[in-house]
């Protein structure tokens, strides 16, 4: 068995340059295979957290304010507007509307870092739907005011602590990762606002006079009853309200990015299919050269008593050992790129990526080994199964 | 002579690779207050360019010994090109930031890759000298 394997790999050494541009075409196909279900399942992640985050069916904010708004939502944005209260009391009257709770948006520098715009959202526990699902994944009961549910980028100081405007604020839980802009804002409830702004006050941060308005909310998130449809209530909201609003649609945004995913899937599929075709095709061509280049060395074996199988077998041995080799050397390299720079990716797609955990990233590494081996096998049958019927006196002769 | 001039080559890449990420391929942030990723962007210039007259020199020389010493300065200049991003200087901490999310990952690659690679070269020429 040993020598076999001694056998196997001498083979190999000794055919040096077909052995790499073996392994580089098994290589090629892993890193497609690999790389490209990482990727596409990364973003599906994405969009999926995303509809989550977007748990409404409406967002009603100041009016011209459509666009911060929506960025706010998507890219983390932190900009800041604000309406009085009252909108809250004329939107919770309007007809179809089964939830609404308010939202109150401020940005600060975080301390810890210089350079990070950490978003401060005000939530108001009772009513909220927007925000209370993910922070009950990890925190149970009711997140008690001037305490902190942080999202996963948040830095924390040594201690533990969130440091906003010379305070220390006890963090109550850490978020789990989403891939929206929950990942960078820290959440309060709507009565530690005004605390927060007074310690803002206090270290001379100077805020406008419509942040400091404790009257103020930034945003109305509205769930809408069954049967409902978005147009009846967006008319009856512009009737209601005494202020001029603007509606932004989440579920929209959602369509939207679900419509780029789609595209973006396509892509990938050509691009994975296309590598495919290519690798395997280089591969067959590559056995098949191969195979014929060996000629005298199987009739030799064949001379000395090889069986027609043991021949197949060593064809096909080597095609492994260079096949799971391949794969190794594409799914590192795959690894290097869809990881490491999986965020930048989704950034310039203008798409949120959420990396799928260890077990289903294990799962897609094994699926890919065994797609890529069986590909290998598969174009190197052929090859093999024609030089194992090779009579040995014909084909030393015809080296000779 | 063939790995003198692989490693040469290798080594010339990797060091120009260093210099190109935080200021070409991957631009750190730009702004009138210097942050920690421009300082590791100075750091990084330094270090491709001393990986540059270190493969340089290794081609001059034909003692395995001398080389491999050059290999293991280079494979602590691959070190220290990771360290100068994670530890030493650092990057901009908000993972929204380019140099968070593009160069501080591509510059740790280059740095793995470079250490790695010295460190074989190292030995390869030990155990050849050995024989």
């Amino acid at each position: 068995m040993k020598k076999n394997w001694i056998m196997l790999f001498r083979g190999m050494k000794r055919r040096r340059f077909g052995s790499i541009a073996l392994v580089i075409a098994a290589a090629i196909l892993s890193f497609a295979v690999f790389g490209g279900f990482i990727l596409t399942i990364s973003l599906k992640n994405g969009v999926e957290s995303t509809d989550k985050r977007l748990g409404a069916d409406m967002m009603i904010v100041p009016d011209g304010y459509k666009e911060s708004a929506e960025s706010v939502l998507l890219a983390g944005s932190r900009d800041y507007f604000y309406f009085d209260k009252v909108v809250l009391e004329e939107i919770e009257d309007v007809a179809g509307i089964s939830a609404a709770t308010p939202q109150f948006f401020l940005a600060s520098l975080s301390e810890k870092c210089c350079t990070d715009k950490v978003g401060i959202v005000g939530f108001e526990p009772e009513t909220d739907f927007i925000i209370k699902p993910w922070i009950e994944e990890v925190y149970n009961g009711e997140l008690p005011d001037n305490e902190a549910v942080v999202g996963s980028d948040i830095s924390l100081e040594d201690d533990g602590t969130i440091k906003l405007f010379g305070e220390h604020y006890k963090v109550a839980a850490r978020l789990a990762k989403t891939a929206t802009s929950i990942d960078t804002s820290v959440y309060f409830t709507l009565n530690t606002i005004p605390k927060l702004l007074a310690d803002a006050k206090k270290n001379n941060l100077n805020f406008l006079d419509s942040q400091k308005d404790l009257n103020s909310i930034s945003t109305v998130f509205v769930k809408l009853e069954g049967g409902q449809t978005a147009l009846d209530v967006t008319k009856a909201i512009h009737e209601n309200c005494s202020q001029n609003v603007g509606i932004v649609y989440p579920k929209e945004i959602v369509q939207s990015l679900s419509g780029n995913l789609s595209y973006i899937v396509l892509g990938m599929k050509i691009f994975v299919g296309v590598a495919a075709v290519i690798s395997i095709t280089v591969l067959f061509i590559l056995y098949l050269v191969s195979s014929n280049g060996r000629k005298r060395e199987m009739a030799l074996l064949r001379a000395m008593g090889c069986t027609h199988g043991r021949l197949t077998g060593i064809m096909l041995e080597e095609a492994c050992v260079l096949n799971l080799t391949g794969c190794a050397a594409g799914s590192v390299l795959a690894a290097a790129v869809v990881f490491p720079f999986g965020r930048y990716i989704g950034r310039s797609l203008h798409m949120p990526y959420l990396c799928p955990g260890i077990g289903i990233v294990m799962g897609i590494f094994f699926g890919s080994l065994v797609v890529v081996l069986l590909a290998g096998m598969a174009a190197s049958a052929y090859p093999a199964l024609r030089i194992s019927r090779i009579e040995p006196y014909a084909a030393l002769r015809e080296e000779e | 002579m063939k790995n003198r001039i692989t490693f040469f080559i290798i080594y010339i890449l990797i060091g120009i690779l260093l210099i190109l990420t935080p200021t070409v391929i991957f631009p750190v942030c730009e702004g009138k207050m210097k942050m920690g990723c421009n300082y590791t962007a100075y750091a990084e210039l330094g270090t491709g360019a001393f990986i540059i007259v270190l493969g340089i020199i290794s081609v001059f020389f034909v003692s395995d010994k001398v080389r491999a010493g050059i290999s293991i300065s280079e494979s602590a200049a691959g070190i220290l090109a990771i360290l100068f991003p994670t530890v030493l200087t650092g990057v901009c901490k908000s993972s929204e930031m380019r140099c968070h999310m593009a160069t501080l990952p591509m510059l740790v690659i280059v740095g793995v890759i470079l250490t790695l690679a010295a460190l074989i070269n190292v030995v390869y020429l030990l155990k050849k000298k050995g024989d």
